[in-house]
């Protein structure tokens, strides 16, 4: 498995839950929901989101960055600062040749795309900024990073929804174990909770409802679950191959040993109804460690709080874990962060391994009967594991997982005996 | 005027407020050419006068500045 695996040595999020790592585990692990009525959105059908508390753009990133750039870059840029500051390295002096970025969006831009395209259709062509398309590519968040950080090595951004995130960091592992890069600046961004695309999403019937309650809106696996709550963020890590990572004596919070992807081939936004899509991926992640269902503890899931996607999902974690896995899905607490979201549950997903423990989903005060796995509710559950999956599902029918291991090399055989204690979730 | 310009200059492009003077360059005092045409548009919102991506792409210093925008009238 070691050859495949990789180090994850620095992380950085920005997200609903909070800026920074530390407090973004203990607003998870306490499962306090994000949501809350958004006055941008007031008029439309669903007024509720899960927005990244206290971001001031000019004080954490100066005045020409909080104009110039996209939400979700600044988001990125933030992120970014402390996952390196958290890894030990310093772009200042690193080789940037060997530095790639590769980072997921769903939308990139699009809260600068609506504003720029109502000043045009307002106030004329000369109104709209010259930073618009800068600020509305979807590719520009690897850009800036490379920017900001010198990183001169290959750089990318991948585009699949709702999972792309997670694609990224799974993309980002190739690029080191091909040798393209000694060093993978990854993970996700996204800002896209903007009235177009909140209409759009109640267009589609996707958003939750309960815009009385909006703390208790996002309720994955809940048998009253009736959609999902759009949350923004950015999660970036930075990974090493294992042997750089130890041999310059680096922290290490974990290794990603396996990453599977697939396509459902089926709809535009409804998830295959059997879950066959994301199945396959997750089966494709445990096939790429050299790994078997029976090594997984725990299971960051998509778990969008959707009546489809939650179903299918568990249908899927059914067949491959059976009972042998702790479910969760961190999206009752910080919403749906769409392309965003699979990063930031992979550092959750992480934590989860090095802490050894199970973060509860928040809101569920009735399990779904239709549910068939574990569910983790109530408080913090131990857990004692070795292997951990954060799993993704995009619209387009674009699904990725990745396998997280506590250890380097550990033989994926042998830690099973580590996840066959079951307990019981509060 | 010349308090406009560098008072927008330091609130929005993150210019040092000794740097804004009539000798001073555009160039020096703005982050690239994207910037100079943001900071045509909003100096010609500021002081309610046209001064276009073209003009902008002329001026060399602040003082030129000043004196296209005396040309057109403006006196704020």
């Amino acid at each position: 498995m070691s050859s495949r695996t990789v180090a994850v040595t620095g992380l950085g999020l920005v997200t609903p839950a909070g800026i920074g790592v530390g407090e973004n585990w203990q607003r998870i692990c306490g499962g306090r929901s994000a949501a809350a009525r958004d006055p941008e959105l007031a008029s439309l059908p669903v007024d509720i989101s899960c927005r990244v508390p206290g971001f001031e753009p000019v004080a954490r990133l100066g005045a020409t960055h909080a104009r110039r750039l996209d939400r979700h870059v600044q988001f990125a840029l933030v992120a970014a600062a402390e996952a390196l500051v958290d890894a030990g390295l310093d772009h200042e002096t690193w080789d940037g040749a060997r530095v790639a970025v590769v980072m997921g969006t769903g939308a990139g831009g699009p809260g600068s795309s609506y504003t720029q395209h109502q000043r045009l259709i307002d106030h004329g062509s000369a109104k709209v900024s010259a930073h618009a398309l800068p600020m509305l590519l979807p590719n520009m968040v690897a850009g800036q990073l490379a920017i900001d950080f010198h990183a001169t090595g290959p750089n990318l951004v991948t585009c699949t929804a709702c999972a792309a995130g997670t694609t990224a960091i799974g993309m980002a592992r190739y690029l080191l174990l091909s040798g393209a890069c000694d060093v993978a600046v990854t993970g996700g961004a996204e800002a896209a909770v903007n009235p177009l695309f909140m209409a759009g999403f109640a267009r589609l019937g996707a958003l939750s409802r309960r815009l009385d309650e909006p703390a208790r809106a996002s309720r994955p696996f809940d048998a009253a679950r009736d959609g999902f709550v759009a949350g923004e963020g950015a999660a970036v890590l930075v990974m090493e191959r294992v042997d750089d990572a130890h041999a310059r004596r680096a922290g290490v919070h974990g290794y990603l040993a396996g990453y599977g992807a697939s396509a459902d081939a089926h709809h535009v936004t409804a998830p295959e109804p059997d879950g066959r899509g994301t199945e396959q991926a997750m089966r494709a992640a445990l096939a790429d460690a050299g790994a078997e269902p029976g090594d997984v503890g725990h299971v960051n899931a998509h778990g969008t709080s959707t009546p489809l996607n939650d179903l299918t999902e568990a249908l899927a974690l059914w067949r491959i874990f059976g009972d042998g896995v702790v479910v969760t899905s961190t999206k009752g607490v910080t919403g749906h962060m769409l392309g965003a979201t699979g990063a930031v549950e992979a550092v959750y997903t992480l934590l989860a391994l090095k802490n050894q423990c199970v973060p509860p989903t928040a809101n569920v005060e009735k399990l779904d009967p239709d549910i068939p796995v574990e569910i983790a509710t109530g408080a913090v559950q131990l857990r004692p594991m070795s292997l951990a999956i954060n799993n993704s599902c995009g619209f387009g029918g674009q699904n990725a997982a990745l396998l997280f291991s506590r250890d380097a090399g550990s033989s994926p055989s042998s830690p099973r005996s580590l996840s066959t204690p079951r307990e019981t979730a509060g | 005027m010349l308090d406009t310009i560098r008072n927008l200059l330091v609130e929005q492009f993150e210019a040092q407020p000794t740097d804004v003077h009539p000798d001073a360059e555009l160039e020096d005092l703005l982050q690239d050419s994207l910037d100079m045409v943001e900071f045509g548009a909003a100096l010609g919102e500021a002081l309610n006068v046209h001064l276009s991506d073209e003009e902008m792409s002329e001026l060399t210093t602040v003082g030129d500045l000043l004196r296209r925008i005396e040309s057109k009238g403006t006196s704020a």
